[in-house]
């Protein structure tokens, strides 16, 4: 039972005046803007459009500002300011091969078709704190990607010569697949890449990965009512897509330490642009509304197939709004430990649906666990008298503290009161058992 | 519509497409500078308020299987009618005066009397936004890597 505080109305419009205060820090210092928060903490507005489940950077810029750098409070504004919006409906499906990669890696194949483009990563610096960065003259030439150091990079920035593919034999060209156009030789003036296929095309073709099927079937989807049990796989990823990466990053790592192994071999990981189209209904044809950042993940894993089918490799999913990597890869180690249907044996929590998706969102998760910070003065009150009958009685009968203490946490019914509805908030588990 | 029947409505259909496209993608500042160009031009009545709203994105299982919703994205809307001739503006993100000039470029692209102009303009528009996507592209590709794998040499 919820008992209703009132008055404090004073306390709070001052503590929130301080907070703003606080927030802003001293004036002598520049305030941030969206434009730089937008491009500088770019990682951090990625997490909280793809928490947030609304890629909206400029909403997103503001509610880091706003949220004073929490990004689990920012991703709770964004996901309240959706509610004041009307819906239009949903896009075409996205073509992900079209992207326009930035980045675009792959775990299994040193050669593959579009090559492997390692982009703006973090991925082999030395984690070495740039001194250089703090006093704002743009960091250490290596980090910034210049080897030869300067801004002289910048002159030949837009002409850069891809380095020569030197592809040997042609695996890609055996299996069919659409080379790289200009993996060949350089030229600054080659046509764009357009697609760059997905790898796992390749062991599709050998037919020793399983394939994915368009079913045509609606997709399910969690804004529009409460998610049922066993999900489809359709609703699994979009309950990942806007899970806490935190949570998915530890999943994914209890899966590789045994608590539900299935081996990831990342095929395919990508950072780029693509285009949202989507059909207007008194137009009757996709339109293009414009570009978003995405990143994707595709793990190859141990093996399905038995009774009667062929053994093959199996595959997990992931994508996000925005730059985030470790999120997608995660979220593609979790996907696939979460696919029941391929028969594996539950050994650990991260193959446990109900649980994942049930803990997985965090406006969700920290609402319900900051909540018992709030006044909960007439629960405790309860709990406070509920312990002092336990005690008294167990004075009254001289049976020593023990007993008592045994009895109050041990579910049988204490002496005294009965613990039933004694307990007036009902939502603590321990008191129900 | 088009005289030689079902082809040339895809044909017209494509260039709307592409159109729009060109509008959405494009700083609406430029989009600024077409209206701009047209200021003596008809007035344009709007049958549809910019308005702002949510489309929820889809994404496919594994990149090319089954839709699944991925997550939402804030676009904007809107209707204009120049000399009763249509304008579709759908553009991304909260801004409405993009989605308006959008619809107004768009009505004009398809009036007989400015196609034309607004054509032009819009080709170039597609240059611009094509030297961004090499500029993009060339600095992915600079970061283009060759690894090779190490022979043990205990054979």
């Amino acid at each position: 039972m919820y008992v209703a505080v009132k008055g404090g109305a004073r306390a709070i419009e001052r503590a929130h005046g301080l907070l703003a205060l606080k927030r802003r820090g001293p004036e002598e210092v520049p305030e941030l803007g969206l434009a730089q928060i937008r491009s500088q903490l770019r990682l951090a507005v990625s997490r909280v459009m793809a928490e947030g489940s609304l890629y909206a950077p400029d909403l997103a810029a503001l509610a880091v500002k706003q949220a004073w750098g929490d990004l689990v409070e920012a991703v709770f504004l964004l996901r309240a300011a959706r509610t004041s919006f009307p819906s239009f409906g949903y896009s075409e499906p996205l073509d992900t091969a079209a992207m326009r990669v930035a980045r675009r890696i792959s775990g299994t194949w040193k050669d593959l078709p579009g090559g492997q483009i390692l982009g703006p990563t973090f991925d082999y610096t030395h984690r070495l704190l740039d001194p250089a960065l703090a006093g704002g003259g743009g960091g250490r030439a290596a980090d910034r990607g210049h080897p030869e150091g300067g801004p002289g990079a910048a002159a030949g920035r837009h002409a850069v010569p891809a380095p020569s593919a030197g592809r040997e034999g042609g695996a890609a060209g055996s299996a069919g697949i659409r080379a790289y156009p200009g993996s060949g030789r350089a030229e600054p003036e080659a046509p764009p890449p357009g697609a760059v296929p997905r790898a796992a095309l390749i062991l599709e073709r050998e037919g020793i990965l399983e394939t994915e099927e368009d079913t045509g079937r609606e997709p399910a989807d969690l804004t529009q009512g409460a998610p049922s049990f066993p999900a489809g796989r359709d609703l699994r990823l979009q309950g990942l897509a806007r899970a806490d990466e935190g949570f998915l990053l530890s999943l994914a790592y209890s899966t590789q330490r045994g608590f539900g192994s299935s081996h990831p071999f990342v095929a395919d990981l990508r950072v780029g642009l693509v285009k949202v189209e989507f059909t207007p209904p008194e137009l009757g044809f996709p339109v293009t509304l414009g570009e978003i950042e995405l990143t994707e993940c595709e793990t190859v894993n141990q093996f399905g197939g038995g009774s009667g089918a062929p053994a093959r490799f199996t595959r997990g999913y992931g994508l996000a709004f925005g730059n985030n990597e470790r999120k997608a890869l995660s979220m593609a180690m979790v996907e696939r430990a979460l696919r029941s249907e391929l028969g594996e044996l539950r050994k650990g929590p991260a193959q446990d649906e109900e649980f994942v998706l049930g803990h997985c969102d965090n406006v969700e998760a920290s609402g319900f666990v900051s909540h018992v910070k709030l006044p909960h003065y007439v629960d405790f009150q309860a709990e406070l008298g509920l312990l002092r009958d336990i005690r008294a009685a167990a004075s009254r009968g001289g049976a020593g503290g023990s007993r008592a203490r045994g009895d109050a946490s041990g579910g049988s019914a204490p002496p005294g009161p009965p613990a039933g509805g004694s307990h007036p908030g009902g939502h603590s588990p321990a008191k129900e058992g | 519509m088009e005289p030689d029947g079902a082809t040339g409505l895809a044909a017209a259909q494509e260039r709307r497409r592409e159109r729009m496209e060109t509008l959405s993608l494009s700083p609406p500042e430029e989009l600024e500078r077409i209206a701009s160009l047209f200021a003596g031009c008809p007035e344009p009545v709007t049958v549809r308020a910019a308005e702002t709203g949510l489309v929820m994105v889809r994404g496919r299982i594994a990149g090319h299987g089954a839709a699944f919703n991925l997550g939402e994205v804030l676009a904007s809307r809107c209707v204009v009618s120049v000399e009763g001739v249509l304008g579709f503006g759908y553009t991304l993100f909260p801004d409405e005066r993009h989605a308006y000039l959008a619809a107004l470029c768009d009505a004009l692209g398809g009036h007989r009397d400015y196609a034309g102009p607004v054509e032009r303009e819009l080709a170039a528009l597609r240059r611009r936004r094509a030297e961004t996507v090499s500029r993009d592209e060339a600095e992915a590709v600079g970061t283009r890597v060759e690894f090779f794998t190490m022979v043990r040499g205990d054979d």
